[in-house]
């Protein structure tokens, strides 16, 4: 170890010469020793664990650059179609991805909707089986439906329906198993009875119908109706013989039903002979009606010849009429005839003639046929008497009869012709009603519109009347109300010219008073609300006083001079500055130059005074301009002050510009005072 | 947003006079304050640091009122020409 002292390291004592005193001594820590001692380095101590490794972010950072840079290009994408067409083709899921993102096609709800249903259907075909039954879906063919055979029909209803009437087959032997009940054959005999019964009974009313048919017509003869009754017949004819055919057929059919009873029946004795009695009764009533329908159908035969008879003879007389005289028809009721009556009478009285014969005859050879009747009856004396006695009663009746239908035909026809003179009377006198009640009425609308007419006239003279003196009333009141009008005038405007001059002349005092800011709002709205509505020079006036007036209030006069004392001071001390502003030395030095420089205190040149010259104040600079205005503002003409300080250029007229446009308002407001006053003045003058 | 300065003119001018008396005068305190904290013994320079910043900060700001008085009193207003 070496120790040096420190003056030795001093510089300036190494560079200069001097004595060195060194002193060295030398320690040994340990004791010597004869052995070679092995000494042992102490072991470094260990090295200390190397630092953790620092946290590496970059897997983060990375992604989240990686992130950033897709966002950024997907926004790019969207804004740039190009971009975006070149993506579908190169990379279509970025494309997609892009749509989703940005709610193209669909919101992010129903997409999430649709990846859902999408996965569910991948695990569903993927991972079910495939014989499960699918869900129905609308493409699948419908299941082969399997047809239900309609059953069977039923062929044979019970037996009953079997027909009994087919012969128990002939080719078959007789013993045959009869399985009818006596109930059944009961039933079917009832039905084929009362067919048959029903039948012939149809076809005897139909007869007994035609015959009254035919009584009837020959009662009240006409030539059409005759025509008709061949119809009758030819209805009668088919429907008896319709009805026969099935009646008979009914008959049959019950003598069929015998058989059963003979082959043998289910059922008790009792039943069996019950049935059989059953039909006995039956076949008695067919054969009753039987004979009814043979009495009736014979007498209709007969009628049937006779009025074929008549028709005959009515066709041919008619025809040779028809053909003698072309203007007769018969079928017509009335007859026209313009030809010679006396042939037609001629010829109607040979056909009586004829007929009147034939009937004699027919009558005689009926009286011939009666007494060889008479002939063939017993001959005795009573009998001969009590045939005659029968003979006259019958005879007296008949005729008695005869009398009767007469009589009544004889009334019938009498009433008839009574009804027709009552009907057509009536008819008659309706017409004239009819007539009557339009000639009525007819006379009733001429009365009235002749009266409506005098009406109306009266009327409309007394309206003109009247109305000539409504409108003389009305011209004079007229003439009162024009007076009143202009009168009234005249006093609203004599009060309002004096409410004005009121509210004009405070305006003005308000210029004169002694605050920096004097409030005029209330004097103003006085001079609005005493003009009225329609006074439009005070409205004009009113828009000339500037806004600051009414926000910030009025400077008037005396503060006025007092602050332009104050403004000439600043703007003579910036009077070398321009007006977009310097750099402070000018400032300075534009200071001192307003310190170093007078004023003139007394006056401007006499022209000036004498004649105030036009606006150009081009050769006054600063000082000469404020001296000026200096002067009109001592002699108190505010307006020539505000000219003179409106010249100012530079920063001397920024710093004049508040205390300018003060004035210039207070200018303004005087004279808008001073313009309503004088406008007031002139109107109550009008109205004096 | 601070207080938009509606001050006057005047207000401005004579306001400069102040602010430059005070700003100069407070700037010397503190640097010589600052100075006699941070250094042993009497040192002069802090105070002349101190006094010329605030020469320097009152210089700005009355240069800066005075002018923007004046350039708002007549703002040359931007006119942007229709484009066709």
């Amino acid at each position: 170890m070496f120790r040096i002292k420190n003056n030795l390291l001093n510089i300036t004592n190494i560079l200069r010469r001097q004595q060195v005193e060194i002193q060295a001594l030398k320690i040994c820590q340990y004791p010597r020793t004869q052995y070679k001692v092995q000494v042992r380095e102490p072991c470094p101590p260990k090295p200390p664990p190397p630092p953790p490794k620092p946290k590496d972010d970059t897997a983060f950072w990375g992604a989240l650059t990686v992130i950033c840079i897709t966002g950024a290009f997907a926004v790019i994408a969207k804004r740039s179609p190009e971009i975006r067409d070149w993506l579908i083709i190169y990379a279509p899921w970025f494309d997609d991805f892009i749509a989703i993102a940005y709610e193209e096609n669909m919101t992010y709800g129903e997409f999430a909707r649709k990846c859902v249903e999408d996965v569910k259907n991948f695990v569903y075909t993927t991972i079910k089986d495939d014989n499960k039954p699918q869900p129905c879906s609308m493409d699948q063919s419908q299941k082969p439906v399997i047809p239900i055979t309609p059953q069977p029909e039923v062929e044979d209803k019970k037996g009953e329906s079997v027909d009994p009437d087919k012969p128990i087959c002939v080719d078959k032997p007789e013993p045959i198993v009869v399985t009818k009940t006596t109930c059944e054959i009961v039933d079917r005999l009832k039905d084929l009875g009362n067919e048959a019964l029903s039948n012939y009974y149809t076809a005897s009313t139909a007869c007994s119908l035609y015959n009254q048919i035919v009584a009837e017509t020959m009662q009240n003869f006409s030539i059409p109706t005759l025509k008709e009754l061949r119809n009758h017949m030819i209805e009668r004819l088919n429907l008896v013989t319709e009805s026969i055919q099935k009646a008979e057929q009914a008959t049959a059919d019950i003598e069929d039903l015998t058989r059963y009873l003979e082959c043998g029946l289910k059922g008790t004795k009792e039943e069996v002979e019950n049935t059989m009695t059953l039909m006995k009764d039956y076949l008695q009533q067919i054969k009753t009606s039987c004979i009814l329908y043979q009495w009736e159908n014979d007498k209709s035969i007969v009628l049937d010849d006779q009025w074929q008879k008549v028709e005959h003879l009515i066709d041919k007389y008619a025809g040779e009429n028809e053909t003698m005289f072309p203007e007769i028809k018969y079928e017509q009721n009335k007859l026209q005839f313009q030809g010679d009556l006396d042939l037609l009478l001629y010829h109607t009285n040979r056909y009586t003639q004829q007929l009147i014969v034939e009937l004699k005859e027919a009558v005689v050879g009926m009286t011939d046929r009666v007494s060889r009747a008479f002939e063939t009856l017993p001959q005795g004396d009573n009998e001969r008497k009590n045939r005659e006695s029968m003979m006259q009663s019958v005879l007296k009746q008949k005729r008695t009869e005869l009398d009767n239908e007469f009589k009544k035909r004889q009334n019938d026809q009498k009433l008839a012709n009574d009804k027709l003179l009552k009907d057509s009377l009536k008819k008659q006198l309706e017409r004239h009603q009819e007539i009557m009640d339009a000639k009525l009425k007819e006379k009733e609308e001429e009365a009235t519109s002749r009266l409506n007419k005098l009406v109306s006239e009266k009327v409309a003279f007394e309206k003109k009347m009247f109305a000539k003196q409504l409108s003389e009333m009305a011209e004079k009141l007229k003439d009162v109300e024009d007076k009143l009008n202009v009168r009234l005038k005249a006093e609203s405007e004599t009060k309002r010219s004096q409410d004005l001059w009121i509210a004009g002349s405070s305006l003005l005092a308000a210029t004169k008073k002694g605050e920096p800011y004097v409030n005029v709002n209330k004097e103003l709205n006085a001079i609005e609300k005493a003009a009225g509505a329609g006074d439009q020079l005070v409205t004009t006036v009113l828009k000339a006083v500037p806004e600051s007036i009414r926000e910030n209030g009025l400077v008037p006069e005396s503060v006025l001079k007092a602050k332009y004392h104050q403004m000439e001071k600043i703007a003579l001390k910036v009077a070398l500055i321009e007006q977009d502003g310097a750099p402070l030395p000018v400032y300075f030095l534009s200071w001192l130059q307003s310190t170093l420089l007078f004023m003139k205190i007394s006056g401007i040149p006499q022209e000036e005074v004498d004649k105030m010259p036009e606006e150009p104040f081009k050769d006054l600079d600063t000082f000469d301009l404020l001296q000026r205005a200096r002067f009109w503002m001592e002699r108190g003409n505010l307006a020539a002050a505000i000219r003179y300080v409106n010249s100012l250029e530079g920063a001397s007229k920024a710093a004049a510009a508040s205390w300018y446009d003060a004035a210039r308002s207070h200018l303004e407001t005087r004279q808008a005072a001073e313009a309503v006053i004088a406008h007031a003045a002139a109107i109550g003058v009008q109205y004096i | 947003m601070p207080k938009p300065d509606n001050r006057d003119f005047d207000e401005r001018y004579t306001a400069c006079f102040v602010d430059f008396g005070l700003k100069i005068a407070t700037g010397l305190l503190i640097g010589s304050m600052l100075g006699g904290f941070f250094l042993r013994g009497y040192r002069r320079w802090p105070m002349f640091i101190g006094g010329g910043l605030g020469f320097g900060m009152a210089y700005s700001n009355c240069e800066n009122s005075l002018n923007n008085y004046l350039l708002a009193m007549d703002p040359k207003s931007c006119v942007i020409k229709k484009q066709p």
